[in-house]
């Protein structure tokens, strides 16, 4: 035991406010800030204006002022609530605008939307490569498993066996997790526990 | 690791978006289901790959600033939680446990926590334990959050000190016999100095030692008959006896088990010195708390040092919970199993471990009295030393004369209740007479064969008690003659 503390206790002997060096740990992120005259905007804040940018104009490209009027709710939306969420409601909207997709077009429009909403859901710090890496693969190798399932089983069977993909790869991540910090007890530990 | 809210309701979404394509038709909606369960998954594994690095990179130091302490006092502990800038993406927090005796805190100043992007926090927190004993402070626990606030990891690693907590020791402690103080208590007479092997002194032949002890040859050279003593070589097995029933609690300050625990604990360091094999046997209130069988093991020692240390005065009359814990060590492993567990029924189960008094076997009667059959039935040891209270004289002297029986010595450290009145000596004289009827008390024990009798207490009250006699009716000189008689 050695009397090395750093802090000594305060007069009344309680607690005292923990120290910190607050410097922001962004070795991995890929955006950082810019500054237009004196003002300095967050990447975050930048990459969510070009997400609802991009909406807009091709919502008024493709469907004119009833598209813009969709991508203008979204855009509030992205203002006032989480980029995940809004990702969750714009497909609501963009069920509005796309009911059917029957012809090669429409699936080109929305991709592109697509595009839009990947930038408002990468818009949410800290925005990190592997991240976005793996936020597309996976979506990629979902999509293409649900399509897949879908045009030989049918949808109900598609999504249901998507769910349990999903989350089994979920809980596997999870023991992975627990065993590579050490958390799970083997019949080693509990042998010398017991003795 | 466990999602958090904010998962549960993004996972919802994105369910509810997935079993809206059946419904709706259009595939449109499972773009959406799909990009977000990727999102999940991908901040899974990177949460994962982050919590790594940050449990491998990030130290936790807990330091008590001092290794012993004395019970009731404050000692500061200094928490210190440390990670590189490349290991601070995720919200740490770490709570320190406080071991079950301590006086509680609340836990957010138990708490340290390091947002995202901090690098290291300290802080200091004073650490209080009422009573005696080894603290072992419990491992940190930690809380890790991602970045997102999407998952949590929590878990209970890093270092656990211990500090010893000393009881608080009288002052000035008087051992002796009428009167006259023992240099050294805890020396046992292993029958004087002349069952070893390696010669020590020569002294004067006094009346009574045996003759075949007689040094011949320094008696013809020298004008008086002269003994040879030798340095004892003792390994003989002591059993010790220690009362901590509620009785002893008593005491104008510092009570009676304060004394008795002093005396005890010397006994230990003695027998440890000399090797002896020390059995140890605690007497509550309703029977025997502690059983140690006779060994000269260190870790023996300690662990009696240790029941020594924890020992309190048991509660007397009924059971205040109809719940018994069957052994003490039951309650010991519930209190540290429980050490972490800061939920209402956790903290409510520790109280309840930690104050509970648990029996190894109950002794409805007279527990000191079973005390002595129970060593009589498990062991064969030569000198059982018995430590407690005059309160109970008929008892005692039944306890004493069942402890006699065989062929085993036994020493009696006996505290006087004159001593530890709450009261002030107001009447001295009554008081002396209650010293004096306490001496004869104890010269009536040494009648017995192989009985040493040893009063304990506090020398000052002892001094004023005495040096009133000398001037009073009634005078030391006649406790001291009695001593002789």
């Amino acid at each position: 035991m050695s009397d090395s503390s750093t802090t000594q206790p305060s007069s009344n002997g309680r607690k005292q406010s923990p120290e910190s060096d607050e410097t922001q740990a962004t070795d991995d992120a890929i955006i950082g800030t810019f500054s237009v005259g004196n003002r300095t905007f967050g990447g975050d804040t930048v990459i969510k204006l070009l997400g609802v940018s991009w909406l807009i104009g091709f919502s008024w490209l493709f469907n004119g002022l009833f598209g813009i009027a969709i991508a203008v709710m979204i855009g509030v939306i992205t203002h006032i609530s989480r980029p995940v969420i809004v990702v969750g409601l714009a497909h609501a909207g963009l069920l509005v605008l796309y009911p059917e997709i029957s012809t090669l077009q429409a699936a080109v429009e929305v991709v592109v939307f697509e595009i839009g909403l990947l930038a408002i859901l990468f818009s949410d710090p800290p925005v990190e490569g592997l991240t976005v890496l793996l936020t597309v693969s996976l979506s990629v190798a979902f999509g293409t498993t649900l399509f897949v399932i879908a045009g030989q089983s049918g949808y109900w069977a598609a999504v249901a066996i998507l769910l349990f993909i999903i989350f089994l790869v979920a809980f596997v991540i999870h023991r992975y997790e627990r065993v590579s910090l050490g958390l799970v007890e083997t019949e080693t530990d509990l042998v010398e526990t017991e003795s | 690791m466990e999602p958090t809210r904010r998962t549960v309701s993004i996972v919802g979404v994105a369910v509810i978006l997935a079993v809206s394509v059946p419904l709706f038709a259009p595939p449109v909606v499972s773009f959406g289901a799909v990009l977000l369960f990727g999102w999940l998954i991908a901040q899974q594994l990177v949460t994962v790959h982050t919590f790594q690095r940050s449990v491998s990179a990030t130290t936790v130091t807990v330091e008590p600033s001092v290794s012993t302490a004395t019970a009731g006092t404050e000692v500061p502990v200094t928490i210190r939680v440390e990670r590189p800038s490349t290991a601070a993406r995720t919200k740490t927090i770490v709570t320190i446990p406080l071991p079950p005796a301590a006086t509680s805190l609340p836990e957010d100043e138990r708490t340290l926590t390091l947002d995202v992007g901090s690098t290291h926090a300290t802080t200091v927190i004073p650490m209080s334990v009422p009573t005696a004993g080894r603290m072992q402070i419990p491992e940190p626990r930690w809380e890790l959050r991602d970045a997102h606030g999407l998952f949590t990891e929590s878990f209970s690693r890093g270092p656990s000190p211990t500090v010893t907590v000393d009881a608080e020791t009288p002052e000035a402690i008087h051992v002796g016999r009428g009167g006259s103080e023992l240099s050294a208590y805890g020396q046992h007479p292993a029958d004087g100095t002349g069952d070893g092997l390696t010669p020590a002194e020569l002294r004067e032949y006094i009346g009574g030692d045996p003759a075949d002890r007689i040094d011949w040859k320094a008696t013809a050279r020298l004008p008086d008959t002269y003994v040879r003593e030798f340095d004892p070589e003792s390994d003989r097995e002591i059993s010790l006896v220690f009362d901590h029933r509620s009785q002893t609690g008593t005491g104008n300050g510092t009570p009676q088990l304060a004394y008795l625990r002093e005396v005890a604990l010397g006994i230990v360091n003695n027998a440890e010195s000399v090797g002896d094999p020390l059995g140890f046997v605690a007497v509550g209130d309703d029977g025997l708390t502690t059983t140690i069988p006779p060994s000269s093991r260190q870790v023996s020692y300690t662990r009696i040092r240790e029941r020594l240390l924890e020992a309190q005065p048991t509660p007397a009359g009924e059971p205040t919970s109809t719940v018994e814990l069957t052994h003490p060590e039951a309650s010991r492993q519930l209190a540290r199993q429980l050490a972490n567990d800061e939920t209402r029924f956790g903290t409510i189960l520790r109280t309840f471990a930690d104050t509970t008094t648990a029996y190894i076997e109950r002794i409805e009667a007279d527990p000191l009295y079973g005390a002595i059959e129970y060593l009589t039935s498990t062991t064969a040891n030569q000198l059982t030393i018995i430590l407690t209270t005059d309160r109970d004289r008929t008892e005692l002297r039944e306890t004493i004369k069942a402890a006699t029986s065989g062929e085993t010595a036994v020493l009696v450290f006996l505290t006087p209740q004159v001593l530890f009145d709450n009261t002030e000596l107001t009447d001295i004289e009554a008081a002396y007479r209650r010293y004096h009827d306490f001496e004869t008390f104890r010269q009536d024990l040494e009648r017995h064969n192989g009985v040493v009798a040893y009063e304990v207490g506090p020398r000052e009250r002892l001094a004023t008690l005495l040096s009133v006699g000398q001037d009073g009716s009634v005078t030391q000189q006649a406790v001291q003659r009695g001593s002789h008689e």
